[in-house]
């Protein structure tokens, strides 16, 4: 499966470093309002979270569009908007459930994971935002998942695990 | 169109009450001094009229960014503060602080805020989205720094993003040692600028607004890489342990150093801690042991600044104890716990933090604040003063209760708290007797309160350094040494004379820049490369060719003498340079600096530094010379 951006909103310390870079890399100006990914602080409370398009496999800004500007390559994964094609009548900003889109200086924007290589990724310090195939990281998590029962219940059988010498 | 500047500065006047946007000077000054502390210099130089006082009305007070605040290179979030320095009265004041203001600044369209002229009531600024307003801030007066910050927020309406820098109680009754509180964990802390801010009724200042202006990057994708390298090389274990685990040792949370480094930083601190007004160093490990024990307990959040790439800020709850349930929230570094703790022989976890925080709050800086009050225990403690004297106050080392409520009475210039209002230098000189003995001061001020008769760079450093007792000039005797600099490791003889000055003069140069740029500087101090990071940096943010490495630091230089010239036309003289406190140095009869005596030193080392710095050894005037390479007329 194709690597896609992995949040996790639990190490986000709010240092906006990503909406730095993005805005820096994609459009030549460091702005936070400017970045495809918005550091989010619901209430006075240190809870981050980092927004930004899900590039979804059923997108409903690709659906909405009347121009066919948004598309989304199946290989790669990427929801991609073409610029040439898209005239700014903002009905993928309605369509978008969790607002990843955005108006900038007339232009719309939307996370494209630049293209394979995300810079927001390489200035996250806390390892908020990773870049990864997520069945990858599930296969990794079930092995890991497996080795910890395995620890309690060879720890609860003496040392060995409870499968052995049964009589089957 | 130069990249990294927003090109317009916020020119404020508080007694005819208006607002104007005004110009940058032009590039060939911004080419010669950056921003921050440099640029501030230039024009506070160029500006201020002569024979004003600190507190008169035209003083002026100037907020500055760098071109690099508001971009993405590590912690590229700072503002530096100038003004005319009013603990020391006769040198420049600056002051950095970091959070987000210096970034909601550039993001509402400013380079930095020019500041005039005093209200006839308490007003405060609110500066968003190209434009400012003063509004009344009479219902804030009074109030602490944090609420203030909460109530103004309340007040400029729910926005993308807003700062708010204020001052406490001290500012408002011009304190010596006050300061400005921002973003909850940042102070602007030195040179007493709490107490200009409040001499111009000037309450709070807050920016941002929408955030919709952005800071044009000259080369993005330079930029990009060039921050890149430059948080890879912050993240070498060698680099960010040396000082990333000062005060609970939060970044050490994140980012699991090694036992073996952890202990180096535990041991090497506590030859350092400021304890008891600095009469019994021994003490200090025993200190720093009880609290840093009971603080694991504790409960600790990160906390970031814009672009941070140390998260040294933190909240902590405390978890036991008579202040349970409160949460303290402050910036990275022992000082501010030894100055409101360990300096009165505090061992109570819990008050240190508690202590640490109402500082913050009544916006009060920890070293002068801190020197004044473990000046009165020390007394107390000798006979000196009694509780005829002390409103009635057992000042006896580690009672919390006691300094909690002579730190109120200070912020307020109630009782007892009058005298020590005036700093621990004329404090001392007020209560008299042996007191100008115990009293711990530089230039009549606090210094950063660490234990400095252990590390004689340091101690030097802050002596000659040009705003008053600060980390201007570093050294490499302590924390982390410098290996752009030829400093690979800590100095092997920190109370010994030889190189000092040197030491001294080099990191100087490398931190003016630094204050310049625009970088909070825990993302530069000690990082391999970091002198050419910066300098590269700047030149794909504003587009200069041929930026490099050796202009950079000549910019420090610059600033360096700009500085002292300004001085001297405000009466600075060697002797002024040599108003060190006894305490300071004789040397210790206990602790890892036994038996050195710095001051039998003192004068040859700032008569060497004079001289390594281009300046006559006999009144460290910069030599004409010195002055035409650098591009500077002399006063």
């Amino acid at each position: 499966m194709a690597r896609t951006l992995i949040v996790d909103p639990s190490k986000c310390d709010g240092c906006r470093t990503c909406e730095a870079a993005c805005s820096t890399a994609t459009l030549g100006w460091c702005s936070p309002n400017a970045s495809r990914i918005k550091i989010i602080q619901p209430q006075a409370a240190p809870f981050f979270y980092p927004l930004v398009c899900l590039q979804c496999e059923i997108p409903p800004c690709v659906s909405r569009c009347p121009t066919e500007a948004l598309e989304k390559d199946h290989r790669t994964g990427f929801v991609k908007l073409d610029q040439e094609k898209c005239p700014g009548c903002k009905a993928c900003i309605a369509a978008c459930d969790i607002g990843a889109i955005s108006m900038v200086d007339g232009q719309l924007i939307k996370c494209d994971l630049c293209g394979g290589d995300p810079v927001c990724v390489k200035f996250c310090l806390t390892g908020a935002l990773t870049y990864a195939d997520p069945e990858e990281v599930a296969a990794y998590k079930r092995v890991a998942m497996a080795e910890r029962a395995m620890e309690s219940l060879v720890a609860q059988n003496g040392g060995r695990s409870p499968a052995e010498g049964r009589d089957v | 169109m130069l990249g990294g500047y927003m090109g317009k500065l916020l020119r404020v006047d508080l007694t005819r009450g208006t607002v104007r946007n005004g110009p940058l000077p032009d590039e060939t000054v911004l080419r010669k001094y950056l921003g921050g502390a440099g640029l501030g210099a230039r024009i506070l130089a160029d500006e201020l009229p002569g024979g004003v006082h600190p507190l008169d009305p035209q003083s002026l007070l100037i907020f500055m960014t760098g071109p690099l605040t508001g971009t993405p290179v590590p912690c590229a979030n700072n503002t530096t503060a100038v003004f005319l320095n009013h603990e020391t009265e006769c040198t420049i004041g600056t002051s950095h602080s970091h959070g987000y203001f210096g970034p909601f600044l550039k993001f509402a369209g400013y380079d930095g805020i020019v500041i005039q002229g005093a209200a006839n009531r308490p007003v405060y600024l609110w500066v968003h989205d190209g434009m400012a307003e003063i509004r009344d801030a009479t219902k804030f007066w009074g109030k602490d720094t944090h609420e203030t910050e909460d109530l103004v927020k309340q007040d400029v309406g729910s926005c993308e993003g807003v700062s708010v820098a204020a001052i406490g109680p001290a500012g408002e009754n011009l304190v010596k040692g006050a300061s400005v509180a921002n973003d909850k964990h940042h102070l602007f802390a030195k040179g007493g600028i709490g107490g200009v801010m409040g001499s111009k009724k000037l309450k709070a200042i807050a920016v941002g607004g929408t955030l919709k202006q952005g800071v044009r990057i000259s080369k993005p994708s330079e930029l990009v890489a060039t921050a890149l390298e430059w948080r890879a090389a912050l993240f070498n274990p060698d680099v960010w342990i040396s000082y990333g685990t000062q005060g609970v040792g939060v970044a050490a949370i994140r980012y699991s150093p090694t036992a073996a480094r952890l202990d180096w930083v535990r041991r090497h601190s506590e030859r350092l801690m400021a304890v008891k007004n600095l009469s019994d160093p021994a003490f200090g490990r025993e200190w720093a042991r009880a609290i840093f024990r009971a603080a694991m307990d504790f409960r600790v959040t990160p906390v970031a600044c814009f672009a941070c790439s140390r998260g040294c800020a933190y909240a902590i709850e405390i978890t036991s104890g008579p202040y349970k349930g409160y949460v303290a929230t402050l910036s990275g570094g022992g000082e501010l716990l030894e100055a409101a703790s360990g300096m009165v022989g505090i061992m109570d976890a819990g008050a240190t933090f508690w202590l640490a925080d109402r500082y913050d709050r009544l916006g009060l800086d920890s070293g002068t604040a801190g020197c004044a009050i473990s000046l009165a225990f020390e007394c107390y403690e000798k006979g000196l003063l009694t509780t005829k004297d002390t409103d009635g106050l057992e000042l006896e080392w580690g009672n919390a209760d006691a300094a909690a409520q002579l730190l109120d009475k200070l912020a307020r210039r109630e009782g007892f708290g009058r005298l020590l209002a005036e700093g621990p230098k004329k404090a001392a000189e007020l209560i008299g007797g042996d007191a100008l003995k115990y009293a711990v001061h530089i230039k009549g001020a606090g210094m950063n309160l660490h234990d400095w008769r252990a590390a004689w760079s340091v101690l030097l450093g802050q002596i000659i350094s040009g705003c008053g007792p600060c980390w201007q000039a570093p050294g490499a005797d302590a924390f982390s040494p410098e290996p752009d600099l030829g400093y690979t490791e800590l100095a092997k003889n920190p109370t010994s004379p030889e190189g000092k000055a040197e030491a001294v003069r080099k990191t100087q140069l490398k931190k003016l820049l630094e204050d310049s740029l625009g970088i909070c500087w825990f993302g530069s101090w000690g990082v391999p490369g970091s002198l050419a990071y910066e300098a590269r940096a700047i030149a794909a943010t504003v587009g200069w060719e041929g930026f490099d490495a050796d202009e950079a630091l000549t910019v420090g230089e610059r600033v360096i003498n700009l500085e002292r010239l300004f001085n001297m036309s405000h009466g600075l003289t060697l002797e002024t340079d040599l108003d060190v406190s006894q305490r300071l140095l004789e040397a210790p009869t206990t602790g890892p600096a036994t038996g050195k005596e710095f001051g039998q030193y003192i004068k040859g080392m700032v008569r060497e530094y004079y001289q390594q710095m281009g300046w006559d050894a006999e009144t460290g005037r910069p030599l004409i010379k010195t002055l035409k390479r650098l591009g500077l007329k002399a006063c």
